[in-house]
């Protein structure tokens, strides 16, 4: 089992006529596009059980053609056990008021 | 509408939040709901200042159950925005490597020291009586020259301004010198000669307003993320704005290149004499801004490139003993001088196009453009580069764009404090506080006057800088000496010749303070468990002279102690009767037998400040060693250097509450334009723009020459060899997973080479092969792909990997200015294995 669980998310600034061609590669890196704007820029998130992976993965979308710079914004990492939701010590899933 | 959610939803949430709400994206209501989610609003957040580059980058970072558990971008920061660059997720891991040190490790044999012992754990006494044994036989039998310190631009400001006190003022030996001699030395040498005061007068807004951006060897897609996302969005929003990079091989920020330039190296100093050429013969000079801000003046030539003296291109040299000095000159001498930089001559040298030169010259001649020069390791590490320095500023000084939104000559920098520690405390072998220098008597008598020191305690004499000193090292004239947070081992240049047998000569002793066990640690003889970043209070200065503050927010593994608290706890090893003369004392016998941590650091400035004025929130372990708040007493005291002198800091617990405030800060405003009467407050009455570090206001520009480089390709050595770094190497876990070994090469990172050269050699990609110069080879493989595209006849070999140790082969020529290394270019060979 992993031991630890990585959230991270960031934005990568794509040539705006590429857009399609970067989300389509992003896509199939295994990450999860949430946004993306006419500008060029999409929110992406990766979920991961390392650093070295999470790094990878940023390079990676660095270098990407047509993207002209990806930069991370957030990023947690803790304990699989703290976290896993199969284990049982994770609460209940809570109610959220919009 | 009611959502339900597992915390790893939630997570993703806030995660995706705060990137949308950083790239000025609209948030969905989803995710605005987690403001008040309890299970993730349990960490503490705090503000830290990035550690890992120049840029000063603010982060919050979450700790919970005193662990660091999550970073994200400052939203408030204005440096970044909420971004965060691909370096930034190390921040969270960097400080729980498996090989962290966690205490003192000393070589021994049969239980005592032996230099060719092996590392056992000793206590901090253990540590610190050896250490104090050996600086003090040093001390007696060769005075402050037989010892020294490297130390780095990753010290916090008041452990790089401690660590300069006890050696300038304790040990009195100037021989302290930081890494950022590798790095920023030809850049503040340029600046003391045009301007006359350090660090750059524009700041990052100059990203929103320029209309051109020139980068000067500069990759900063790559090593300045951050910087490059501004640049990018200005370049993109605006579509008119025109953006050239020049390098001497193609890397990362060319997708972005409206004006994309490879030219020859170290052909950039008649590049830019061609420039000031361009704009004098189209008739584009500003010549009102010439008439009151404007001096000219011709540079020594042919000084030399800062090698050791016996070497034949030193003993050619003319005027290496005079190599920074000057003489005035007529505007029409220095004309009558570029113009033999016509663009036919300089596109034959440099290799660039002749409409390429053209395009790039009109952005600087046009009127109307707004131009920002950007430049780092290319400019400064070069055997001419404070030249470089100075005639990218002669640009903006002919034209007048300088000093005011968007018209920005910026010298980025690569370390977080190399501006606000190594630069602006005086951690360099001949400077003090505030841009105070050593050969200066005023200067040393301000010196001794705010740390209430007898008259000549600080000495005269300029210390070894960093090339210097590994020299002495082998040459056995430094004998005790002390390496701080830096890896100088793998940095430093002709590591086989040089640096290596200086740390293993038996005459010395060598103490290397570090967090892991680097290359240097394993040259040492004493190792130093160190904490890191947010394991201390701490305090950097970025590249824009903003200053920032940090409070502890967790604990430091084992035993590892601050850079500062070993720095002054050392100090208490020390009296005064056992490392200063005679005739101090007996001028000042109240100074008699007292040590130097009382002299230095006990002295009613440094410990003014009581454990009471210390946050609750946050722990703070030297001051609760010490008995008092040591970082306000020492950042205080620091403080009087610069206040009222154009270096204004504002008062210590104001950083704490804001994101960084820009020197000078003056009537609590900060100064984003210097020399600019519209922002900085230090401007005469009556000028609009006042260059006011030198005299009557009046900034130099310099006639200087193209001048060949200290080594170049021959039929022997027929390939330059660049050095630099690549985006993977600070993530490829060499800060977290290294076990270097200094003697075995393991092929690992790669020779980016042509491909055509690559077949000329009969290799294939991924061929081994052993890159070998006049002073040492390494073991490689070739990569002829890839977005490091190198010209022929060139080679690039990143530095950064402790498995293949390029300073083997790089040559220790320095710039006889600012003694700063020329990593960018000297001869090799290449053979197949």
């Amino acid at each position: 089992m992993p031991r630890e669980v990585h959230i991270a998310s960031m934005i990568v600034h794509a040539r705006p006529e590429r857009l399609t061609e970067v989300s389509r590669k992003i896509s199939e890196m295994g990450l999860e596009i949430h946004q993306t704007n006419p500008d060029g820029k999409l929110i992406v998130t990766q979920e991961t059980h390392s650093t070295g992976a999470l790094g990878e993965t940023l390079t990676a979308l660095q270098l990407l053609d047509g993207v002209l710079a990806a930069t991370m914004v957030f990023h947690h990492y803790e304990p699989a056990e703290e976290f896993s939701e199969a284990s049982g010590s994770e609460p209940e899933p809570r109610e959220v008021q919009p | 509408m009611t959502v339900k959610m597992t915390r790893r939803e939630a997570l993703k949430a806030k995660a995706v939040a705060a990137a949308s709400a950083a790239a000025g994206i609209s948030t969905g209501a989803e995710a605005q709901n987690l403001v008040t989610d309890r299970e993730i609003t349990e960490l503490k957040w705090s503000k830290a200042p990035c550690r890992f580059c120049g840029t000063g980058c603010s982060v919050m970072v979450g700790t919970k159950s005193g662990r660091v558990v999550a970073t994200h971008g400052d939203a408030k920061a204005p440096v970044n925005r909420g971004l965060n660059c691909v370096k930034g997720y190390f921040l969270s891991k960097i400080m729980y490597g498996g090989d962290r040190l966690t205490q003192p490790l000393l070589r021994k044999r049969d239980g005592e020291f032996h230099k060719d012992g092996e590392f056992e754990p000793v206590s901090w006494d253990e540590a610190f009586d050896i250490m104090a044994e050996k600086f003090k036989a040093t001390l007696t039998e060769k005075g402050p020259d037989g010892v020294g310190m490297f130390g780095s631009g990753q010290w916090t400001v008041w452990e790089g301004y401690a660590a300069a006190k006890l050696f300038k003022a304790g040990f009195r030996s100037n021989n302290i010198d930081p890494n950022a001699r590798h790095c920023m030395a030809s850049a503040v040498a340029g600046f003391m000669r045009t301007f006359g005061i350090d660090e750059p007068m524009g700041c990052y807004d100059d990203f929103e307003h320029a209309d051109a951006f020139v980068l000067w060897g500069s990759n900063m897609a790559e090593m300045h993320p951050i910087l490059w996302t501004r640049l990018t969005d200005r370049r993109l929003s605006y579509p008119d704005t025109q953006v050239a990079v020049l390098s001497t091989y193609e890397h990362r920020s060319f997708d972005l290149a409206d004006i994309p330039i490879v030219f020859t190296p170290h052909t950039d100093l008649a590049i830019l004499n061609y420039i000031a050429n361009y704009i004098i013969q189209s008739g584009r000079v500003n010549e009102e801004f010439l008439r009151e801000n404007v001096r000219f003046q011709r540079g020594r030539t042919d000084i030399g490139y800062g090698l050791r003296p016996d070497h034949p291109l030193e003993v050619a040299s003319v005027n290496s003993a005079e190599a920074n000095e000057s003489d005035e000159i007529s505007f029409d001498n220095y004309a009558a001088f570029v113009a033999d930089y016509d663009v036919d001559t300089v596109s034959e040298l440099s290799g660039v196009s002749k409409s390429k030169l053209e395009a790039l010259a009109e952005l600087y001649a046009d009127p109307d453009k707004k131009v920002m020069s950007l430049w780092t390791m290319g400019f400064n590490q070069h055997v001419r580069g404070v030249w470089c320095n100075n005639l990218v500023y002669n640009l903006h000084l002919l034209t007048g764009k300088i000093a005011t939104p968007g018209n920005s000559p910026f010298s980025l920098t690569g370390q977080p404090s190399a501006c606000g520690t190594a630069r602006e405390v005086g951690t360099f072998a001949h400077r003090l506080p505030a841009d105070l220098v050593v050969t200066d008597p005023e200067h040393r008598a301000t010196a001794e006057q705010i740390w209430k020191l007898p008259a000549g305690t600080v000495p005269e004499k300029v210390g070894a800088h960093a090339v210097l000193q590994n020299r002495h090292l082998k040459d056995g004239i430094i004998n005790a000496y002390w390496v701080q947070v830096n890896n100088n081992m793998q940095a430093a240049p002709n590591m086989m010749e040089e640096t290596l047998p200086g740390y293993r000569n038996p005459e010395n002793f060598i103490v290397v303070s570090d967090a892991y066990p680097t290359v240097t640690c394993e040259a040492a003889d004493l190792i130093l468990p160190t904490a890191m970043w947010v394991e201390k209070e701490g305090a950097y200065g970025n590249a824009e002279r903003r200053t920032q503050f940090w409070h502890q927010l967790v604990d430091a593994p084992g035993e590892s102690r601050s850079d500062l608290w070993q720095l002054m706890e050392f100090s208490k090893r020390f009296t005064t009767d056992e490392v200063w003369p005679e005739e101090i004392l007996a001028e000042n016998p109240d100074y008699r037998g007292r040590t130097l941590y009382e002299v230095l650091f006990e002295n009613g400035q440094v410990n003014a400040y009581p454990l009471e004025d210390i946050d609750d929130d946050y722990a703070n372990d030297e001051a609760q060693h010490f008995g008092f708040y040591v970082q306000k007493g020492l950042f205080e005291e620091y403080a009087r250097f610069g206040r009222d002198h154009g270096h204004d800091l504002a008062p210590f617990d104001t950083y704490h509450d804001v994101r960084g405030l820009r020197w000078p800060v003056v009537d609590g405003q900060e100064t984003p334009w210097r020399y600019n009467a519209d922002y900085d407050p230090y401007v005469s009455e009556g000028r609009k723009i006042d260059f006011y570090g030198k005299p009557g206001g009046r900034a130099n520009i310099f006639e200087l020459p193209y001048e060949p480089p200290a080594e170049a390709p021959d039929d022997e050595y027929p390939f330059w060899l660049s050095t630099g770094r690549v985006l993977e190497h600070w993530h490829s876990g060499s800060m977290t997973q290294r076990v270097p070994e200094l003697h075995k090469a393991v092929p690992n990172a790669l020779v980016y080479m042509h491909p055509l050269d690559a077949r000329e050699m009969g290799f294939n990609r991924g061929s081994e092969i052993r890159v070998i110069s006049r002073r040492g080879a390494i073991r490689s493989r070739v990569e002829t792909a890839g977005r490091n595209r190198v010209p022929r006849g060139l080679v690039f070999v990143p530095w950064f990997d402790a498995t293949q140790l390029i300073n083997k082969v790089t040559l220790d020529a320095t710039d006889p200015i600012s003694k700063q290394t020329d990593f960018k270019k000297c001869a090799v060979r290449l053979e197949a294995v």
